[in-house]
């Protein structure tokens, strides 16, 4: 029995290790987002790991970065363009793609398999070749660096995602539960309504949680075609560090701000995650 | 004509947008919406918004590939014919970008992959697994802009955490790792490492949790070796998840150039200059539009490609198993 526990002890040393190596950089972050301008540097002298622990658990904590970033500066403004461009997004994605996913799951379409391929393509498109086309094309519309055309970029990616999650979802429920609706003289719209979309809510609610993780997570759409009056956070956060002087804590505390909510959110959805994430392939 | 449905039950029921047949005579709306199947009115919605600003640009790119794009106000686009597509053949850049974009997808799939099997399997069925997944998700929340920022300050030679535990085991202690040309890319790779692992780890356990608890106490029983249960029993019940974990990861490495572009920038000396990075930099630093396309058009049918192979592995092994 004795190899046994001793197998037990690296087990845990193993899983111990890669807990900590996943959630130090966190703590680091956290700690210094608390932490005076000047103490974040303080680092102690090599070696010394009790310091280390103390640099990241026992400081003395001040709000200066929080204040400095929201009384400062733009980055209120900068949170409220995030905000808009995820909600608006979310705002045309879901209800399209649950229209669009509620056909392909019930209706006998003539060429679906190329319209599953389409949206899967689309999907899977790398946004750095999408944005080229779509640069030219924002810029002849004259929506380039602007919320409508940040929002649309976002729809290239979260009406393909919403249409094919909830597909999935509305596959797993039998459709003799509609018929039977039908019977009864409900419309389809009706049964829709009454019957399929109570029971795929928590679904709905996921794919809602996803495609705002990712629109409000984006970088290169908004590096590239937002901009200008509509800079949302991870640009604004960005903009901290200049080529003169990087602003660490104030990057650490808006880093925070920006993480919280969708952390949060993702732990609400934490059993439809996997499926999310696999676009239905894996049912977490 | 119209009102036909898939199942026989629905013969008699309602119609296209649930208007019974006893309905008074129909206005145009009605007329309107009788006119197509009724999943025409669901599905065009997204159809028109998805041709618009998909489909649309596709076809847009492959024009723009042969042209000279200006910006500048009053002049107007030039076609040049071929010569994007040539100049990109001739483009040393370009062959280096592949490459270094396949060292960065091949070392982050082989880290994760091994790094993942090896947690899930260590994870799996033990006390308190739910709390240390849920420790473990953490990383996949943070937004990528914020990942980036935190290795530049975590691996900061003067102040920089990493840096210092670095000097202190004396692993490393010439500067930042993502400043030096032989270790930046390797630091992407950990980067990535770090946020993305736990998705394999979920994924590997959700997959774990359909192999037979019973098969591999009778393989115990019967004296196999933990080696032998794992390669026998374990690993053909974890075949789909493994794939779809190698799958989604895979395109994942090859589409998102996030963190490269908030550390490393293509640097030091071109060392992550990978494809989608000298993409960016070609298109939207130089303004060369048209060589732009041809490079996207080529990574995105590259990755189209791999999709495609993709979901036919999947759905290949999908029907295997529903044979089985």
């Amino acid at each position: 029995m004795h190899s046994s526990r001793l197998k037990q002890v690296r087990r845990g040393m193993a899983i111990g290790l890669f807990v900590l190596w996943t959630v130090v950089p966190i703590i680091f972050m956290i700690s210094s987002s608390f932490k005076g301008t000047g103490d974040i540097f303080t680092l102690p002298a090599i070696g010394d790991w009790w310091g280390l622990v103390k640099f990241l658990f026992f400081f003395s904590a001040s709000l200066t970065q929080f204040k400095e970033i929201f009384l400062h500066g733009p980055f209120l403004a900068h949170l409220l363009h995030s905000i808009a461009a995820t909600a608006l997004s979310v705002i045309i994605s879901v209800p399209v793609g649950l229209a669009a996913a509620y056909a392909l799951s019930r209706a006998r379409i003539p060429g679906k398999k190329h319209i599953y391929f389409w949206v899967i393509s689309t999907r899977m498109a790398p946004p750095i070749a999408v944005m080229v086309p779509l640069y030219v094309m924002w810029q002849t519309f004259g929506i380039l660096h602007s919320l409508v055309g940040l929002v649309l970029a976002y729809v290239t990616f979260n009406l393909p995602f919403s249409i094919w999650l909830m597909r999935g979802f509305i596959d797993a429920i039998p459709s003799e539960l509609e018929e039977a609706a039908y019977v009864d003289g409900k419309s389809r719209l009706g049964a829709f309504v009454d019957i399929v979309f109570p029971l795929i809510r928590p679904g709905v609610g996921a794919t809602v949680i996803l495609c705002s993780m990712f629109a409000w997570n984006d970088y290169l759409f908004a590096l590239i075609l937002g901009g200008g009056h509509t800079k949302t956070l991870p640009i604004g956060i960005g903009e901290l560090a200049s080529a003169t002087s990087i602003l660490w804590g104030q990057i650490m505390a808006g880093g925070l701000v920006m993480i919280i909510p969708m952390v949060v959110l993702g732990l609400i959805i934490r059993k439809s995650l996997v499926t999310g994430l696999t676009m239905g392939a894996m049912r977490g | 004509m119209s009102r036909t449905n898939a199942s026989p039950i629905s013969m008699t029921t309602p119609g296209p947008a649930g208007f019974s047949s006893a309905a008074p005579p129909s206005p145009l709306y009605q007329r309107l919406v009788d006119r197509f199947p009724w999943y025409v009115w669901w599905l065009s919605p997204a159809v028109i918004i998805l041709a618009a600003i998909t489909l649309f640009p596709f076809f847009w790119m492959i024009y723009i590939s042969f042209m000279k794009v200006q910006f500048a106000p009053g002049a107007t686009d030039m076609f040049v014919g071929w010569s994007n597509w040539g100049k990109m053949f001739l483009d040393p850049s370009v062959y280096t970008g592949w490459w270094l974009l396949f060292k960065y997808v091949a070392t982050c799939m082989v880290l994760q992959m091994g790094l993942g099997l090896g947690i899930a399997l260590l994870l799996n069925d033990i006390k308190r697994e739910g709390l240390i997944v849920t420790v473990i998700m953490i990383p996949m929340m943070v937004a990528p802009v914020v990942v980036g920022h935190l290795f530049n300050l975590l691996l900061n030679s003067s102040y920089g955490l990493y840096a210092w535990i670095f000097k202190t085991l004396g692993i490393y202690s010439s500067g930042s790792l993502l400043s030096n040309p032989s270790t930046a890319l390797w630091a992407l790779v950990g980067m990535d490492t770090w946020e993305w692992t736990p998705l394999i780890v979920l994924i590997l356990l959700a997959g774990l949790k359909s192999v037979p608890r019973d098969t591999i106490e009778a393989a115990h029983v019967d004296g196999s070796s933990p080696w032998q249960v794992f390669i026998n029993v374990t690993l053909p019940y974890l075949r789909p998840s493994l794939l779809i974990a190698f799958l989604l990861r895979f395109m994942d490495c090859m589409r998102f150039i996030d963190n490269n572009l908030i550390t490393t920038r293509g640097g030091p000396a071109d060392a992550t200059n990978t494809l989608p990075i000298y993409l960016y930099f070609k298109s939207f630093r130089e303004f060369n539009i048209g060589m732009g396309a041809v490079i996207g058009f080529t990574l995105l049918v590259a990755i189209i490609i791999c999709a495609l192979l993709a979901s036919n592995i999947l759905l290949k092994e999908q029907k295997g198993e529903n044979h089985a």
